[in-house]
């Protein structure tokens, strides 16, 4: 009982779109950013934080609240992508002068070139939990597939990395 | 399972005690799967270091659209009220009103007085009510009652949101669901109340816009059509 009025207490304060926008936004940008890219992601991210206002109401006590902002985010990406006729694939994910001091058989830009040649579900499932640092279960709830096919996917995305990874290195 | 499907999951810390046990387990004995995942290990760790840095801009610009009011008719809020209202009042009519005879001739003059009999209430009420589906939906063969009743509308300075009319019963009526600001409300009603008009103020005092505060406003027209 506590912990349910501790709970309703925290929504309570919670609900206040200036503050969450505030706590929220810029992994909410980030998250815009990686997929409809830099250039559209204040728009996507305001769009975001507007629909999360007109949305308020519908959240639900013990939900993550950055998950649930990540979601509305998603769709809107979708929205955008989808009248701009853009995929995520078409946004640069990484930064290609960055070497990788951990390893010597991986340079950036062959693993760009292999992360565009994965499904688009694929690519999903790697953005979610690799970039956007979710764990199984939220990158799931976002991607509205359960937590099992979200590790198949990382699974298979992984499995095809390697096996691009190693025919661009031979 | 295939210990190999279990890898990525084992390597995130996604794996429950058995089944990373299990990895681990395979794993000693298996030169290979340590290279797939020690391989696995530095894909994820090339994606994290790689990934194109992002300096999040916008914010001031999203704090100030988020505190601005939301809707020029009136609040967001009154839209799925008014969208309720006016869809009970176009798909069946209010149930209250009266009922038959298109073909009466109207007064020239409107509205006429008509006994105010109808009780105040909500949308909520009016959706709550049992209307009676025999009503007719037009409103275009009501002019120039429509015409007089949009203008006097604009010259409130209220927006239409819906109008439906009634043609059963002995004095036809025209309904209006409309919003205009609060601070006209008060002279509206005096203006409405010499009109003989049916009105109820609805959900008044909710919100604010750039003209001041918004009211919602339904209003039943009763024309005489009889001496």
């Amino acid at each position: 009982m506590l912990q349910a009025i501790q709970g309703r207490s925290f929504i309570t304060e919670s609900l206040d779109i200036g503050q969450i926008a505030r706590d929220h936004y810029d992994a909410v940008f980030r998250f815009c950013a990686r997929r409809v890219g830099a250039d559209a992601a204040a728009d996507v991210t305001q769009e975001t934080f507007v629909t999360a206002q007109r949305a308020l109401k519908a959240f639900r006590a013990g939900s993550s609240l950055k998950t649930w902002l990540l979601g509305i985010a998603n769709n809107e990406c979708r929205r955008h992508s989808r009248s701009r006729r853009r995929t995520p694939q078409a946004v640069d994910l990484l930064d290609v002068e960055v070497p990788n001091p951990e390893s010597t058989w991986i340079s950036t830009s062959s693993l760009q070139l292999a992360l565009k040649r994965l499904k688009p579900e694929q690519l999903e499932a790697v953005l979610l939990v690799e970039l956007d640092g979710l764990t199984y279960e939220e990158a799931a709830q976002i991607a509205g597939v359960p937590a099992g096919t979200m590790k198949s996917r990382l699974h298979y995305a992984f499995l095809n990395l390697r096996h691009s990874l190693k025919g661009d290195e031979e | 399972m295939n210990i190999r499907e279990n890898l990525k999951a084992y390597l995130d810390g996604e794996l429950n005690a058995p089944d990373r046990a299990e990895v681990e387990e395979a794993l000693k004995s298996d030169p290979a799967l340590q290279l797939e995942l020690q391989q696995m290990k530095e894909i994820s760790q090339s994606l994290r270091g790689a990934a194109n840095p992002v300096n999040a801009v916008g914010l001031a610009a999203t704090l100030e659209r988020l505190a601005k009011p939301r809707t020029s008719l009136g609040p967001r809020w009154l839209l799925p009220t008014g969208l309720a209202a006016t869809a009970i009042l176009a798909i069946f009519g209010a149930g209250w009103v009266l009922h038959s005879n298109r073909d009466m001739p109207f007064q020239e003059e409107i509205p006429m007085p008509m006994a105010n009999k109808h009780p105040r209430g909500s949308v909520r009420n009016l959706l709550d009510r049992k209307v009676d589906a025999r009503w007719n939906l037009a409103v275009d063969n009501m002019d120039p009652w429509k015409s007089k009743v949009d203008s006097l509308a604009a010259s409130w300075g209220a927006s239409v949101i819906a109008r439906s009319s009634s043609e059963a019963g002995k004095d036809p009526q025209l309904i209006y669901l409309m919003s205009l600001p609060t601070s006209r409300m008060e002279s509206t009603a005096a203006k409405l109340k010499d009109l003989g008009a049916t009105q109820l103020p609805l959900e008044r005092d909710r919100t604010a816009d750039s003209d001041g505060r918004e009211s919602l406003l339904l209003l039943i027209l009763s024309l005489r059509t009889s001496s």
